[in-house]
């Protein structure tokens, strides 16, 4: 993508985005206290605004590798306490270009989703305003600044779903908003207490501190050149996946999640299931693989063990909900373990999977969560017992959900397989090429796999459920989704076969970040 | 020969997922030119399919050429391209030549009689070409595929495409055939859904053992595998062992051998045109072609890790054992497609029994190609006899042999199509039948594996009998009451259009004259002896085509032992048989062995119920955790808000004890 520059769009767009979305989050506030249309468009402006500087910092990064601003924001030019700073290269523009995206689609859908809004500027600005701090996380080039902005997308998260939860009772609303924000507060603590040890220990170094240049010391970068030592390695390694874990929702520590999807409207959902999950997890590859892997790789088999618990946990419970919306919340939380896995195999081709799988499972999450959304806009029920046989119905929803369907159990040429095998192979190679524990991997390796076999299976039976067989009565008026779901769907659609046929699409952005973190492994 | 190699690998398998794409588009314009381009559509694909065979046949060689970088990842890099030997282009011109002639069977066939009599095409026919465009180049894809990966991508579009096409009327009214569902509809999207699971277990395998299988050597591709083994490292040389039998667990799904072998029956419930599909040109077929391409690579690697051999054996013992049971299982169907699929089955197991023995003997060649050639001969016969069944049906309306009888007289094509089907099924001189099933017994006789052989020789029987017990079923025989109602309402009973009954002619002389292809066959294996990497441990040199040996006189044993009972029971209506079938034994075959309920009980019914106890019990005991801490939390925050009264003494009062205590903190401590 030679030649495709705009002077200033170009040079700062990661800034400008930041700032766009705020003042526009503010914007929207303002106009939403009149005007629920005026909300509506400035929401969407700001996000497309967001959207096309990410695609024009994506060519930039095509072209020129990375790019990054840093500004000192506490100490002098001397003596660097902390840096303020923005850095777009292979991995974090895609995964920014996957959030703005979401966000954009969010808005859309909820013009038609949202009814009869309370305040639409508040609901409208907070959609706004929590992309901007996901994004920011993404940005971020120091660990304090991503912890800033970690925790800063709490608070839109937080009012999101206790002003707009879709519990009749205010209470019930408020405690489920609640039990949210503490579990993912503790989480981001625990990560935070995490950065404060990493400060402790280089801060003791002498040769390191003075071997910064302009990098501050808890620069990301500038760490990826220090060696901890394996104990402190390890322990900060763990800390660090706690919190993370927490975010992730790994089991048991998944357990804010049900209660908090079966309280989010589906755009929120999407949000926080599709993107707000995907910090933590792009805070594992940028964090936590490149500086503890070489000290974390002695408990892959326990990490493997409990991402493979969680892959297990949410599909068994995912088959037996009672409802579409709770069976794709656990389904979200069986794919999550998948990513865990690749990166708990501690191996360059696991971790790449992994990295690929985030942005196929915030498509496709996201991408199931919206067609669920419509089938409530037009049934009113997103119950199994209710529905059936809606396929002749709705043919290109039913066709959009069962291409997420296959897709999500890992069926080629869809997407998703294309991650799901490489995080396989990683476990797969550490039972052929690893010196300890070679059986152990190799139950490993043979249970991940099972996994997408139960996936399969709840997709398989949700699709048979909802779109074969004989519509009950009350349905036989039923018609297709509404036009922005079908139009957003076949957009994620687009991307999930085009990713699937053709991963190099991505991976030649991706991977070379990610070989460049994976090589260097810290922990001696 | 008319397209270049290069171009002919990929274009085979592109044009039909071109063809897939563009059927909505044509659609649009117009029911029947959809209709027409998926015809053309075929037809090209099998064109070039055919001319690969040609090109092969004139210049035998082994040809790769790579196509695209598909992912790059640090030291990783995947690459995709074709590979066409003898064996690719034999599997590529079955799907394509007989995938061709079930798309043009199916002009006739997807449409049906309105209330009023009228000829009205399927409402979903859109759907149907989609996907079976896509099947034939999944299928495709799988076998041109010169790599692991690559050739699992095309088996999981086959999956996908047959899980569409089983389950493709989902809204069918009718009753169920089975009384689990409500409707046909509810029952068909079961069996398609089955179909994806049960071939998903095996599937698990194939995938893991892919993955054990690239890190054990380093790489993906055919050839590279087949260089010489010396990659074989050390270490790794115990995993080899189960990542070739990880590896066979897919084909055992995808060909439905025991114990993955319960799905195909359920296959049924799809348009017989799918069926046909489904049995004869793909998808079942992958299986077989899958082991007939790594046979020759382990067979290598044997000479150095002798553990190798437990592979081969098992892929015998497998084959063996379904062939067996598969037959046993089709003596009691009353249903024609039932029936042929219990024989796919079976004689897919043959094909395992020749390619495992192939591993187990000195002389590995003539196992090796008689499994491979009754591959051929069984897509033949195969194809043949379910578009002839096709043709039954949609002149019938009926499923079960007891509602036919006596049909001889009213379709005479098919008739003595769907018969010359059944000879070359029976194993009867002079079909391609016949030549394939004495090949693989006298490879066993020869090379002593005289247990295998007796499994062999008595499913043989079985096979000739329950053959002529459907034919007799069919067309022969008293006229069923039925069929009698149905005439007497003014339904005429009548010989199906051309479009249907051309493919069955095509097929039939190919079923019937298929031997000649024997010589072709060998000769253009034979080229590929020892120089290439491939093919290397065998000596195609040394078959001679047309072999009739010692075993020929138990083909004959066969033939008496099998037919003639058939004949005086179905054709001339001799013997009273319902206390036999309802009989212990009966039930037992009748019951599939008890191994589909047992199925059903522990891996559909136990894992539900486990399920339900995770939601019900483990999932609320750790939610009831989050629940404390949700309410404790409000609680507190309830109980803290009471403090901010806002009222001024209060307030004041607060302050005034603060800085009582921080003086007294300061002063005393």
């Amino acid at each position: 993508m030679q030649g495709i520059y705009f002077p200033i769009l170009s040079e700062y767009p990661m800034i400008l985005t930041l700032v766009g979305l705020i003042a526009g989050g503010l914007l929207t506030l303002l106009v939403g206290t009149k005007s629920e249309r005026g909300a509506r468009f400035l929401a969407a402006l700001s996000l497309l605004g967001a959207l096309s500087l990410n695609i024009i910092l994506l060519f930039r990064v095509i072209d020129v590798g990375s790019v990054q601003h840093d500004f000192v924001w506490l100490g002098s030019e001397t003596n660097i306490i902390m840096n303020l700073g923005f850095l777009g290269d292979g991995l974090s523009t895609p995964v920014a270009i996957l959030i703005v995206g979401l966000g954009l689609f969010s808005i859309i859908y909820s013009f038609d989703y949202m009814k009869d809004l309370n305040r639409p500027g508040l609901y409208y600005s907070l959609m706004v305003w929590f992309v901007a701090a996901m994004v920011g996380v993404v940005y971020a080039i120091n660990l304090l600044q991503f912890f800033v902005f970690y925790e800063l997308m709490l608070l839109p998260a937080f009012l999101l779903i206790y002003v707009y939860g879709e519990s009749e009772e205010a209470v019930e609303r408020e405690k489920n908003a609640l039990q949210f924000w503490v579990w993912t507060a503790a989480g981001g603590i625990i990560s935070l207490f995490a950065v404060f040890m990493v400060w402790g220990v280089v801060m003791q170094d002498a040769t390191f501190l003075s071997s910064l240049g302009s990098a501050s010391p808890i620069d990301i970068n500038a760490l990826y050149s220090y060696s901890f030592s394996v104990d402190v390695a390890r322990l900060i390694g763990v800390v660090f996946l706690v919190g993370f874990g927490i975010k992730l929702g790994l089991v048991p520590l998944h357990i804010w999640a049900p209660q908090t999807y079966r309280e989010a409207p589906i755009p929120v959902l999407v949000l926080l299931s599709g993107a707000m999950t995907k910090t933590a997890a792009y805070g594992v590859i940028r964090i936590v693989i490149p500086l503890f892997m070489n000290a974390l790789t002695a408990l892959s088999t326990g990490l493997l063990a409990i991402s493979l618990i969680t892959m297990f946990y949410g599909a068994i419970l995912a088959i037996a909900q009672k409802d579409l919306k709770m069976m794709l919340a656990y389904s979200s939380i069986s794919q999550l373990g998948y990513l865990m896995f690749g990166y708990s195999s501690m191996t360059i081709i696991g971790a790449n999977g992994a990295a690929f799988q985030l942005i196929n499972h915030g498509i496709l999450a996201s991408l199931m969560f919206f067609c669920a959304g419509a089938i409530k806009m037009k049934t009113s029920t997103m119950e199994f017992d209710r529905l059936g046989g809606l396929a002749p119905k709705m043919p290109v929803l039913a066709t959009i959900f069962i291409v997420g369907a296959l897709a999500l159990a890992g069926t080629p040429p869809l997407s998703a397989f294309a991650g799901e095998w490489m995080i396989f192979a990683g476990a797969a190679e550490r039972a052929v090429l690893g010196t300890v524990g070679q059986p152990y991997y190799l139950i490993l390796t043979l249970f991940g796999v099972i996994a997408t076999g139960l996936t399969a299976g709840y997709y398989l039976w949700a699709v048979r459920r909802v779109f074969f067989g004989q519509v009950p009565e009350s349905l036989t008026g039923v018609s297709d989704g509404p036009r922005v779901v079908i139009l957003i769907g076949a957009i994620m659609v687009f991307f999930v076969i085009t990713l699937g046929v053709y991963p190099a699409l991505l991976w030649n952005i991706v991977g070379p970040v990610i070989s460049a973190l994976g090589l260097l492994g810290g922990g001696v | 020969m008319i397209l270049p190699l290069e171009q002919a690998g990929w274009l085979v398998f592109v044009i039909p997922v071109i063809g897939a794409l563009l059927t909505p588009v044509f659609a649009k314009i117009h029911g029947n030119l959809r209709d027409l381009m998926a015809v053309l559509v075929g037809f090209i694909t099998a064109f070039i399919a055919i001319d690969m065979i040609a090109s092969m046949v004139t210049s035998p060689g082994v040809y790769g050429y790579d196509l695209i970088t598909w992912v790059v990842a640090g030291d990783f890099v995947v690459r995709f391209g074709v590979l066409i030997d003898p064996l690719s282009v034999l599997l590529a011109g079955i799907a394509g030549g007989i995938g061709s002639l079930i798309i043009l069977f199916s002009v006739g066939y997807m449409t049906g009689h309105d209330e009023e009599g009228r000829l009205v095409k399927d409402p979903s026919l859109t759907r149907y070409y989609f996907f079976m465009q896509f099947f034939v180049a999944g299928m495709i894809l799988l076998v041109m595929a010169d790599n692991l990966l690559l050739t699992f991508i095309g088996w999981e579009i086959v999956g996908m495409c047959s899980y569409a096409l089983i389950g493709f009327w989902h809204n069918l009214k009718e009753p169920s055939p089975v009384p689990e569902y409500k409707t046909e509809g509810d029952y068909n999207a079961a069996c398609g859904m089955k179909a994806f699971m049960v071939t998903r277990v095996g599937d698990i395998g194939l995938l893991a053992g892919i993955l054990l299988t690239f890190f054990i050597t380093g790489t993906f591709h055919y050839q590279e595998l087949a260089e010489s083994g010396s990659w074989v490292a050390p270490m790794a040389t115990g995993l080899l062992p189960i990542a070739a039998l990880l590896i066979f667990a897919g084909p055992v799904g995808k060909s439905a051998q025991f114990p993955l072998h319960v799905w195909l029956p359920e296959a049924m419930a799809g348009p017989t045109t799918v069926s046909a599909l489904i049995h004869a040109a793909a998808m079942v077929k992958a299986g077989v072609y899958l082991v007939a391409r790594l046979v020759p690579i382990f067979i290598e690697i044997t000479f150095q890790v002798s553990e190798m051999v437990y592979f081969f054996q098992t892929v015998a013992i497998i084959g063996a054992f379904t062939a067996f049971l598969a037959a046993t299982m089709a003596l009691v169907q009353d249903e024609i497609k039932k029936v042929l699929a219990y024989s796919t089955i079976s004689q897919l197991g043959y094909m395992f029994m020749a390619l495992g023995a192939a591993g187990l003997v000195a002389e590995s060649v003539t196992a090796y190609a008689a499994g491979a050639f009754h591959l051929l001969a069984h897509a033949l016969f195969k194809a043949l006899l379910f578009l002839a069944a096709g043709s039954v049906l949609h002149v019938v309306q009926s499923k079960s042999m007891k509602d036919m009888g006596g049909l001889w007289k009213h379709m005479k094509i098919t008739a003595i199509t769907f018969i010359i089907g059944a000879l070359a099924l029976a194993g009867v001189f002079p079909t391609v039948g016949f030549w394939s099933k004495e090949l693989i017994l006298e490879a066993l006789w020869h090379e002593h594996q005289y247990l295998l052989f007796t499994m062999a020789f008595i499913t043989a029987i079985l096979t000739a009998f329950y053959t002529f017990r459907m034919v007799g079923m069919t067309f022969f025989g008293r006229k069923s009451d039925y069929l009698v109602q149905l005439e007497s309402s003014g339904h005429h009973l009548h010989e199906s259009p051309p479009t249907m009954t051309i493919p069955l002619i095509i097929l039939a002389a190919l079923a019937f004259g298929g031997a000649l292809l024997e010589p072709l066959f060998f000769n253009t294996f034979s080229v590929l002896a020892s120089e290439h990497t491939l093919s290397a441990p065998f000596e195609w040199g040394i078959l001679t085509p047309f072999t009739i040996g010692f075993t020929s006189m138990f083909t004959v044993l066969v033939w008496v032992i099998g037919i003639v009972p058939a004949y005086f029971i179905y054709f001339k209506g001799n013997g009273d048989f319902t206390s036999l079938r309802s009989g212990p034994l009966g039930r037992f075959l009748e019951n599939r062995w008890y191994i589909n309920r047992l199925y059903y009980r522990i891996f559909v019914d136990g894992y539900l119920r486990l399920s339900e106890a995770f939601r019900t019990r483990i999932e609320p005991a750790l939610l009831s955790f989050n629940l404390g801490v949700r309410d404790g939390m409000d609680g507190i925050s309830r109980g803290w808000r009471r403090t901010m009264t806002g009222v001024l003494n209060t307030n004041v009062l607060g302050m005034m004890l603060g800085i009582l205590v921080f003086l007294l903190i300061v002063l005393f401590l």
